[in-house]
C-alpha cells in the first residue's frame, strides 16, 4: 500500500465516528463456524418451542444446498469465509427496559451512538440489540394499552406464538435465497411489530443494530404486521467498529401491510467499511395499504439490498426512496423491487447514489407487472453522480410487463458535478470543497427531506463529511 | 465472429430488417448510422455489439419494432465507449400486437478513463393487445466522470385521451388507433437522417408515410 493509499485509509477510518468498540463481556460466544450443533444450541438457549427448532434446521438444509448470487460483486462475495464467523454471541445481561440497568459497556456504547437520546426526543418505542441479542426495549404505555406490540422476536415466539407461527417466514420463505436460508437458521434478535386495527402510531419506533466483536454474524429477524387501517414508522440504525477482519450483517424483514394500512420502514445505513451488509426486505401489501421503503446505505464493504414490495391487493400502493453513498473501496449494490400483482396499483422508485473515491454504486431494480393487473402506473427513476475519475456507477433495471393497460416509465441519468455549478458557486466566494458539497446535498435532497429530521441533519453531516478534500 | 469495421473518417448507412449476431467497430471519426426496421423476431437472443474504439466516433441507432402474431424479438445491444468524445445514442420504438413480445437488454458501457462519452439509450413500447408483452433492461456501467449518459424505457398502450379526440372528431376506434399507433413509430422515423432509409423502413413495416 502506498503512503498515499494508507494515508487515505487512515482519513477514512478518522471520519467514521462509530468505529470504537468496547471490551467484550460475553456471557455466550458460539465458536467460529456453522452447524447443526450451533443451531441446536441457540434454540435451546432461547428455550425455543421445537416448531421453530425444525424450521431453523430445515432453513440450514437449504443454506447448505444453495448455491451464492451468481450476480452482483462476485469477487466479493465469493470471499466471504462462512466458517470463520461466530453465528451466536450472547452480551451478559438480561433485556432491561430502562437503560441505567444496562451493563456499563453496552450503555456506554448506546450513550456514544445517541439512542437514549433520540428516544427522548422523538421515538415512540425503542430496541437496542447489541451482537445476537436486544438488550433493551422499550414502548411508551399508552400504546402498549392500545394493543400495539413492540418486542424483539425472540420474545415474540414465547409470548405470542400463534401470530407469530401465522405470518413468519410467509413473505420471505427460508428458499428464498442462501442468505435468507443462512437468517432463517441462524436468526437471532430483530423487531416483532403487532399494530391493531386503526391503530396509528404516531412517533416513530426505532430499533438500533450494533455489532461489537470481530468476526461477528448478526442475523436479525424483524417482522411488521399492520393490520386494518393502521399506520407505523419504522426506523432501523446499525453501525459496529472499524476491525480489519470481516463481520456478516445478514438480515431479513418481512412487512405485511393490511388492508388500509401505511407503513414505513426507514433505514439509516452505517456498517463499518469491514461488513458485508446482504439483507433480504420484502413486504405485502393489500387492498389500498401503502408501504414505503426509505432506504440509506453509507457503510458496509459491500451492500446486497433490494427492498421489495408486493402490491396484492386493489388500490394497493408502493414507494421505494433509496439513498446510496459509496466511498472509497465501498459497492452499494441496491434497489428495489416493486411487483404488481393487483389491479389499480401505482408504485415509484426513486433512486440517487453517489460514488466517491475507488467507491461503486450499482442500482439493480424490477419492475414486474403481471397479467391482469389493470390500469398500473408506475415510475422509476435512478440518478448517479460519478465524484471521481476512478469512481463507477452502474444501472441495471428491469422491466418486465405482461399488461396492456399499464403506465410505466423509467429514466436513469449518470452525471458528475458539473464545472459551470462549481464555477457558478466558488464565483460567489465558496471554495470549491464548499460548493462541492453543496451540489452532492442539493442532489440527495428530494430522498433526504422524507428522513425524519434528526436523520436528515445527520445524513447531511455525514456526507459532508465524507466530500471533504473530494475535489481538486 | 468476423468484425464489421467502420473505417476512419468515413460515415456509413446500414439498414437491416432481421435480428442477427453482429460485431461493429468504428475507427477515428467514423460515423454510423444503423437502422434496424423490424416484423420478424427470432428464436434466441441475438446481441448487436458496437465498440467505438476512435476518438470521435460516432454512433446512432435506430431500432423500430412491429410485433404481431407470436413474434418474439429478443435481443441485446451493447455500445462500448473506449476512446475519447465519442457518441454513442440508440432509439427503439416498437408497437406489440396480438401476442408478441419484446426482450430487450441494452447496455452502454463507458470504460476508464474515457472522457466525453455521450451515451443515452432508449425504449418505447406500445402494447395493443392483451396478450402483448414486453421486458426491457436498459443498463449502465460507467468507470468515467466525465462524460453524459442516461436512458429512458416505458411501456403502454395507446392514450386514452387522444383516442376519444379523435373519434369525437369522426373517426372510427380502429382508424384513430391505427393512427395513434404509427404516428408513435413515424417519430422516431423521422430522426433518420437518410430520407432513402426512411423510405425503406416504413415500407418494410407496411407504414404509410406521413
Amino acid at each position: 500500500m502506498s503512503t498515499t493509499q494508507q494515508k487515505k485509509l487512515i482519513q477514512d477510518l478518522d471520519q467514521y465516528k462509530y468505529g470504537f468498540s468496547v471490551a467484550e463481556k460475553n456471557e455466550f460466544k458460539s465458536d467460529k463456524g456453522h452447524s447443526r450443533k450451533v443451531i441446536e444450541m441457540i434454540s435451546e438457549m432461547k428455550n425455543e418451542p421445537k416448531w421453530m427448532l425444525d424450521f431453523r434446521l430445515r432453513a440450514y438444509e437449504i443454506f447448505l444446498k444453495k448455491f451464492m448470487p451468481t450476480w452482483g460483486n462476485t469477487d466479493v462475495l465469493n470471499a466471504i469465509n462462512f466458517d470463520d464467523i461466530h453465528y451466536y454471541i450472547r452480551p451478559s445481561g438480561k433485556q432491561v427496559n430502562d437503560w441505567n440497568e444496562l451493563p456499563d459497556e453496552i450503555k456506554y456504547t448506546f450513550d456514544r451512538l445517541g439512542v437514549p437520546e433520540s428516544e427522548k426526543k422523538f421515538l415512540a418505542g425503542t430496541g437496542a440489540q447489541f451482537e445476537s441479542e436486544v438488550m433493551f426495549h422499550n414502548l411508551e404505555k399508552q400504546l402498549e394499552k392500545k394493543g400495539v406490540i413492540f418486542v424483539d422476536t425472540d420474545t415474540a415466539v414465547q409470548k405470542y406464538p400463534d401470530l407469530v407461527k401465522e405470518y413468519f417466514a410467509t413473505v420471505v420463505p427460508p428458499a428464498d435465497n442462501k442468505l435468507a436460508a443462512l437468517n432463517s437458521a441462524f436468526w437471532s434478535g430483530g423487531s416483532f411489530i403487532y399494530i391493531p386495527k386503526g391503530v396509528k402510531v404516531e412517533l416513530p419506533l426505532q430499533a438500533y443494530f450494533r455489532i461489537n466483536s470481530k468476526n461477528a454474524g448478526q442475523f436479525e429477524r424483524t417482522l411488521i404486521i399492520a393490520d386494518e387501517g393502521s399506520e407505523v414508522v419504522y426506523i432501523e440504525g446499525c453501525s459496529a467498529p472499524t476491525y480489519t477482519t470481516d463481520s456478516l450483517h445478514s438480515a431479513v424483514v418481512e412487512i405485511i401491510a393490511k388492508r388500509g394500512a401505511k407503513v414505513q420502514y426507514t433505514t439509516v445505513q452505517n456498517w463499518s467499511k469491514n461488513v458485508y451488509n446482504l439483507v433480504t426486505k420484502r413486504a405485502k401489501a393489500m387492498e389500498e395499504a401503502t408501504v414505503t421503503w426509505l432506504d440509506y446505505n453509507g457503510g458496509s464493504k459491500l451492500t446486497m439490498k433490494y427492498p421489495c414490495i408486493y402490491l396484492m391487493g386493489r388500490g394497493a400502493r408502493g414507494e421505494v426512496l433509496s439513498l446510496a453513498f459509496a466511498g472509497n473501496g465501498q459497492h452499494q449494490d441496491t434497489g428495489g423491487k416493486i411487483i404488481h400483482v393487483a389491479p389499480d396499483t401505482t408504485s415509484t422508485i426513486i433512486s440517487k447514489s453517489i460514488s466517491k473515491g475507488t467507491g461503486r454504486s450499482s442500482y439493480r431494480g424490477l419492475l414486474k407487472i403481471l397479467p391482469g393487473a389493470e390500469r398500473v402506473k408506475s415510475r422509476v427513476v435512478c440518478d448517479a453522480l460519478i465524484i471521481n475519475e476512478e469512481s463507477r456507477s452502474d444501472t441495471y433495471p428491469t422491466m418486465e410487463i405482461g399488461e396492456e393497460d399499464v403506465a410505466v416509465a423509467h429514466e436513469a441519468t449518470v452525471s458528475r458535478i458539473g464545472e459551470g455549478q462549481l464555477f457558478y458557486l466558488m464565483s460567489r466566494g465558496l471554495s470549491e470543497n464548499q460548493a462541492a458539497g453543496m451540489i452532492v446535498n442539493g442532489f440527495m435532497a428530494p430522498i433526504v427531506k422524507e428522513f425524519p429530521m434528526e436523520y436528515a441533519v445527520e445524513l447531511k453531516k455525514l456526507v459532508e463529511l465524507e466530500m471533504e478534500g473530494s475535489v481538486g | 465472429m468476423q468484425p464489421l469495421i467502420i473505417k476512419k473518417d468515413t460515415t456509413q448507412d446500414i439498414f437491416e430488417n432481421r435480428l442477427d449476431d453482429r460485431l461493429i467497430v468504428l475507427e477515428k471519426n467514423a460515423h454510423l448510422r444503423y437502422v434496424l426496421a423490424l416484423k420478424k423476431g427470432n428464436e434466441k437472443t441475438n446481441t448487436m455489439r458496437f465498440e467505438l474504439r476512435g476518438e470521435g466516433a460516432h454512433l446512432e441507432v435506430t431500432g423500430i419494432l412491429v410485433g404481431k402474431g407470436k413474434e418474439k424479438f429478443q435481443f441485446r445491444t451493447e455500445v462500448a465507449h473506449i476512446a475519447d468524445n465519442t457518441y454513442g445514442h440508440i432509439n427503439m420504438k416498437g408497437t406489440m400486437d396480438d401476442e408478441s413480445r419484446t426482450d430487450y437488454f441494452g447496455m452502454i458501457q463507458v470504460a476508464k478513463k474515457n472522457h466525453g462519452a455521450d451515451a443515452y439509450l432508449s425504449h418505447h413500447t406500445l402494447l395493443l393487445s392483451k396478450k402483448a408483452s414486453a421486458r426491457s433492461v436498459p443498463s449502465l456501467e460507467i468507470e468515467a466522470n466525465d462524460l453524459k449518459a442516461g436512458h429512458s424505457a416505458s411501456v403502454g398502450q395507446v392514450d386514452d385521451e387522444a383516442l376519444f379526440y379523435m373519434k369525437s372528431r369522426g373517426m372510427t376506434e380502429k382508424q384513430a388507433r391505427k393512427m395513434l399507433t404509427e404516428g408513435f413509430l413515424e417519430e422516431i422515423i423521422q430522426k433518420i437522417e437518410n430520407p432513402e432509409i426512411q423510405e425503406k423502413a416504413r415500407k418494410e413495416l407496411n407504414l404509410a408515410a406521413c
